[in-house]
Order: C-alpha cells, then structure tokens, then sequence
C-alpha cells in the first residue's frame, strides 16, 4: 500500500500529468498518420527525456506507446489506410461502416474498446505480472505454431461462399510472405537475382495497395468515390453502455487474447489483432457478415490490439525482455535514466514500477478524449469529394509505403498490390485472408520449422505438447464447423435459387 | 457476357497455376545451402505452391462445370471503353510518379500528380485542385522531413537544388 501511495505521489503533479496527456495524444496523432508510429514517435522522444525526471520520461514513453497502437484505427475505418500495423485487421469491418454512413459508430467502437482492453491489459499486469512472464517463456515453437494456425483458420470465414477463393487468397498471402532472405537458413527466396525483394514484402505496402490503391484505381475507372456513395456527418459516436454490456463477453475474451499474446515476446499487437478478430468470427452467431461493416469486426481487434501493448511490458518490466517492436526501444528510455528493466528493478525502485501501471492507466482514458478529438479532426476529411480525396489518400499512402523502409521497393509493392487487389475485387476473391496469410506467414513457417528441427523432425512429438495440441484441436474443429456452415447454407442457397444466375 | 467472366475466371486460375509450376522451378535453387535436413527453405513454399496449383485447379474445373450448368454468377465483364482508359491512365500515373521520384522528387512531383489524378477523377474546381495539391505535399514534408526525420525522396540533379531548398 505504502508503494501505491508513493507512486500515486509519483504521477500526480501537474508536469507529470501533463507528459501522460501529451503523451497519450501524441501517440494518437503519430499513430493516425500512415507511415509514422508510435514506434518510432518512442525512439524519437528518448533524447529529449534525457534531460527530464525519470518518472516524467518514462510516463511520456509509456503513453506514446498506448496512444500510438490506437491511433492507426482512426485512418484505417475513415480511408482504409492503416495509421500503425496493429490497426490493419481494423479497417476490414471499420471502413465498410464508414462506406455505408456509420463512421461515428465505428470510431466510437474502435475508441472505446481500445480503451477497455488497454485498461484490461494494465489491470492483469499489475496484479500478476511475473507469474504470467514464466508461463509465457514456456511457450515454444510448437505453442507458436498453434497460435498461428490458430489465427490463420479465420480465412475460411472470410470467403463468403467461396470458400476455394478464400483459401486461394490466404495461401497467396503465405506464398509471398516467403519472399526475402530464409530467417534460418539465410537463403534467398524468389528474389530473381536483384536486390529489391531481399528484405521481403513488407506487409504495410501490400495492406495499403491491397485496400486504398484497388479502391482508387476503382474510382479512376467509375468515378465513384466511396464518399459520394453515403453523403456522411461524421463525429464519434461512442457506444452507449448497454452496447458495450450486449458485447461484454467478446470484448473480455479479445482482452485476455490480446493480453496474452501481447505477453509473448516477438508476437506482438499486430498479431493479437487479427488473432481476436479470428476469434470474434469463430464465436459469432453470424460469421458470414463480418467482413461487411459490422461493430464485432472492430471491437475484436481493438480490444485485442491494444490489450497486447500493454501484455508487451509485461515480459520488459518483469524479465527486461522486450514484447514488441516499442517496448524494445522503451529499454532505450530506461538504459537512458541508468535503469535496467527486470525484477531486480521491482526490488530496487517498487514506486517506479508502480507509477508506470498508473501511467497507463491514466494514458489509455486520455487516449479515450484524445481519440475522440483526433478522430473529430480526421472525420472532416471524409466531408471532402473523392476526386480530392483519392489524390490526397494515394500521397499519404505512397509516404506511408515509402517511409516504412525508405526504399522504393516498397512503393512497387504497393502498386502490385494494388493491381492484384483490383484484379480480386473484380474476379471477387477476398482480399482479406491474403493479409492475414501475409502478416501470419511468417510466425508460422519458423514456428513450424525451428519447431520440427527442435523435435527431431518427430510430427508426433511435435503436435503433442498439451498447449499446442489443444490450440489445435480447437482451431481444427472450428475450421470444420466454419467449412460445413457454409457448405450447408450454400446447398440452401441453391436449393432456394438464391444466388443462382443463368449463364448467358 | 457470363462466358467472357468465366473465361477470366478460368485464365486467372490458369496464370495461378502456371505461376505456381514457374516458382516450383525455381525453388531448385534454393536447395544450395540446405543445411537443416529435410525442412530446407524450399519447404515451406513448394507445400504453398503445391496448394495454390490444386485451388486454382478446383476453382477452373467448377467454373467450368457452372458454365456447363448455366449457374455461374458475376458483376464483372471486360470491355475496352472510357471508364478503362480511365483506370489504365490511373494506373500510368501511378507507374510514373514511382518511376519520377528517383529523379524529380517528391517536392516537385507530387503537386503535378495531385492536379493529374484530380482532373482525372473528375475535378472541375481549379481553387482547390491548386491549393491541395501545394498545400499537402509541403505540408507532408515539413511533417515528416522536419519534425519526424523521415527522409522522402529528393531527385536528382536540378530538382536535387529544389528539393534541398526546403529538406
């Protein structure tokens, strides 16, 4: 109690509360511009909080990073351009609701359980951090494999009523994840003998060619612009509390996902999102809508997501082993102050510890008002004709591609996949399971082969560790549920003529 | 017309599943510097092909048996006329801002690809076509040159003066 106290004496002063709100807003602005992250909004703040208090420092750090994971959700419902990587299995319901007039509802949603699952997050770590750090280093390959299998079972929802397009869609997606130097045996892979694809397909690109260049190229050739589609007033609508009670047991099992995988470490948010919203889908009474605007998409991964930044400090703060790209440059702002994370950092400074779970408590409600007024600001934008928003979107999409690496190579896989998404839209192949497959790709090749080599290539060994077995159990049965759903309500659909046309 | 989107159907599964024979081949050479027994690196992609070449099989054979049916459905039919020249001019501008940043800049090309594009999705308003497409590209600059420290490309040669100007 005596800790509590001091690290409450810790935070409430005004200049620390005023680093927390700056913080937490800065990372919502950083995260909400395609090409700019909380990431490096982090790495870039470290000097200057050299010259701060320890506690100002690392509160400034630590609400950038809640801030940032959500802000990537805000351009991602309003223009389908991901902010941050973690916002990309957002804008896959987010921007059909924003397409059809609810923009309001969708950031409302996507705010809200952002906050809830990072306050979830914050809450599961400050009460029993270093027990779940030592169940998390128990993971292994195997455990990691299940997971990504796990989450890549979600493509057979994706499909509507074909299910051979999805899996099409999703194994392309893994085909090209492939692309670049082979992590283990350091081999280059479909690089053709240049230079430009050895450090593989960034997924960002391929998202925002996927999504915002097909859809531009679509206007280009229709005049159409998704804004003139729904004349839209935009401001946030956050979901009445009823809603959220209606929705209680996705946002809590999305949280405990989100915090899980988030504790991992290399897993990530990124991940965690598109895992809960896999999951929102298993667990629907109706999986064949999402994918066409609808609240469940949002709140599976926005509870998700930002609940796994803050699983992410669980391992830095407990073990010193960062949990994601952020939290490893938020070692930097310890290193800076002379600190080193890990336990002997609980027994030596208890009330620094303390006041960062406070930190992030306050961080992720600021992130609830300065979500609203970022996403206020950006909702004009959707008041603008398309014919000058197609323009300004493809600027910040090509910056955004461009800024990730600063390698052309990237602005030619945005294109491409531009290309390949307008060809998918048109021949009517979801887009969606090929970025799954491209974000999962990766994880569940080298889980699978540094898994197998570790067992001695011993399938059974292998598939046999109980956490691993029983993820995969689940993700088998309910990917044969998902195929006989729709094979069932495809056989009535035809049997009732729905869907059927003559050929001409 | 259901016939010409079924052959489209059809000849994109049959580019998947020659791309796919293609990329088979040239996992061979991946072979080199297999160390790891028998998950070598092309493992992982020749199970993918192999899985991508049996889908776009299955998905050519029933599009083949929903023409023979008359159950074949589509919103799509290819046809050459103004809204394709539209989207193949899109496509143009897109190749040759890519192509145009290495030697003109982002300062000095992305204006004139703003006005093109805009003109090119129909707009008429020569107000804001000039204000956006100069306000935007400055200010994208300043955002991410000055306060973030992301670089953007320059240019080369006398765009390269230009561009230092400002970043």
């Amino acid at each position: 109690m005596e800790v509590w106290l001091g690290a409450f004496e810790m935070i409430f002063n005004p200049v620390t509360l005023f680093c927390i709100v700056s913080g937490a807003v800065m990372g919502v602005i950083l995260g909400s511009i395609p090409g700019l992250n909380s990431t490096m909004g982090t790495a870039l703040l470290i000097p200057f909080t050299f010259t701060m208090e320890t506690v100002n420092g690392l509160a400034l750090l630590a609400a950038v990073y809640c801030g940032g994971t959500f802000g990537g959700s805000i351009s991602a419902i309003l223009f389908n351009v991901p902010g941050s990587p973690e916002a990309s299995a957002t804008g896959l319901d987010g921007y059909p609701m924003a397409k059809r007039g609810e923009a309001a509802q969708a950031l409302g949603y996507a705010i809200m359980c952002s906050c809830i699952g990072g306050l979830f997050s914050v809450l599961v770590m400050n009460l029993v951090s270093p027990f779940l750090a030592k169940v998390a280093l128990s993971f292994s390959q195997p455990e990691y494999f299940a997971l990504a299998v796990a989450a890549l079972t979600l493509i057979a929802s994706l499909g509507g009523a074909s299910l051979s397009k999805a899996f099409i869609s999703g194994v392309f997606g893994l085909l090209v994840a492939t692309i670049g130097i082979d992590p283990m045996t350091s081999d280059y892979r479909f690089t053709f003998g240049g230079k430009a694809l050895v450090g593989g397909v960034d997924f960002i690109p391929a998202l925002i060619g996927a999504f915002a260049v097909s859809e531009i190229l679509a206007s280009a050739e229709g005049r159409e612009g998704p804004t003139q589609m729904v004349a839209t007033k935009v401001s946030t609508k956050l979901p009445r509390f009823g809603e959220i009670i209606r929705h209680k047991w996705l946002i809590l099992r999305s949280a405990v996902l989100g915090t899980a995988i988030g504790i991992l470490p290399g897993v990530g948010a990124t991940t965690a999102a598109f895992i809960g919203y896999s999951e929102a889908v298993r667990w629907s009474k109706h999986p064949e809508k999402f994918g066409t605007g609808i609240p469940e998409g949002i709140i599976g991964p926005e509870s998700a997501n930002n609940a796994a930044a803050g699983g992410a400090m669980v391992p830095l703060l407990t073990l010193g082993i960062p949990g994601s790209a952020t939290t490893a440059v938020i070692i930097g702002g310890f290193m800076v102050h002379g600190l080193q994370p890990g336990p002997m950092l609980f027994l030596n400074q208890p009330k620094l510890m303390f006041s960062i779970f406070i930190t992030m408590y306050i961080a992720n409600v600021v992130m609830l008002f300065g979500g609203l007024g970022v996403a206020k600001l950006f909702s004009l934008f959707r008041k603008v004709r398309y014919s000058i928003l197609g323009p300004c979107i493809f600027t910040f999409a090509a910056v955004g591609s461009f800024g990730i690496r600063n390698d052309m190579t990237d602005l030619w896989i945005m294109f491409g996949f531009g290309l390949v998404g307008y060809i998918m839209k048109k021949f009517q192949y979801p887009i969606a399971p090929a970025i799954i497959g491209l974000v999962l790709g990766d994880l569940t090749e080298i889980s699978l082969r540094r898994g197998m080599r570790i067992v001695d290539y011993d399938l059974v060994s292998f598939l046999s560790r109980p956490i691993a077995a029983s993820i995969l159990s689940l993700a088998v049965l309910s990917l044969i549920y998902t195929i006989y759903s729709i094979l069932k309500r495809n056989m009535g659909a035809k049997k009732n003529g729905v869907g059927a046309r003559p050929v001409e | 017309m259901f016939k010409k989107y079924c052959k489209g159907e059809i000849l994109i599964s049959l580019v998947v599943f020659f791309g796919c024979i293609y990329l088979f081949y040239e996992t061979n050479k991946f072979e080199g510097l297999e160390v790891y027994g028998k998950m070598g690196p092309s493992y992982w992609p020749r199970f993918l092909l192999f899985l991508l070449m049996l889908l776009s099989v299955f998905i050519a054979f029933t599009t083949a048996l929903q023409v023979k049916r008359g159950t074949a459905s589509s919103g799509f039919q290819a046809k050459f006329d103004l809204p394709t020249l539209r989207l193949f001019t899109a496509m143009a501008l897109i190749v040759f801002y890519i192509l145009g940043l290495k030697i003109f800049g982002f300062l000095v090309l992305t204006p004139f690809m703003m006005i093109a594009f805009m003109l090119l999705l129909g707009e008429r308003n020569k107000f804001w076509i000039l204000t956006i497409s100069l306000i935007l590209p400055i200010s994208v600059i300043i955002l991410f040159t000055k306060v973030m420290y992301v670089p953007l490309p320059r240019g080369a040669g006398i765009f390269l003066q230009i561009s230092q100007l400002i970043y």
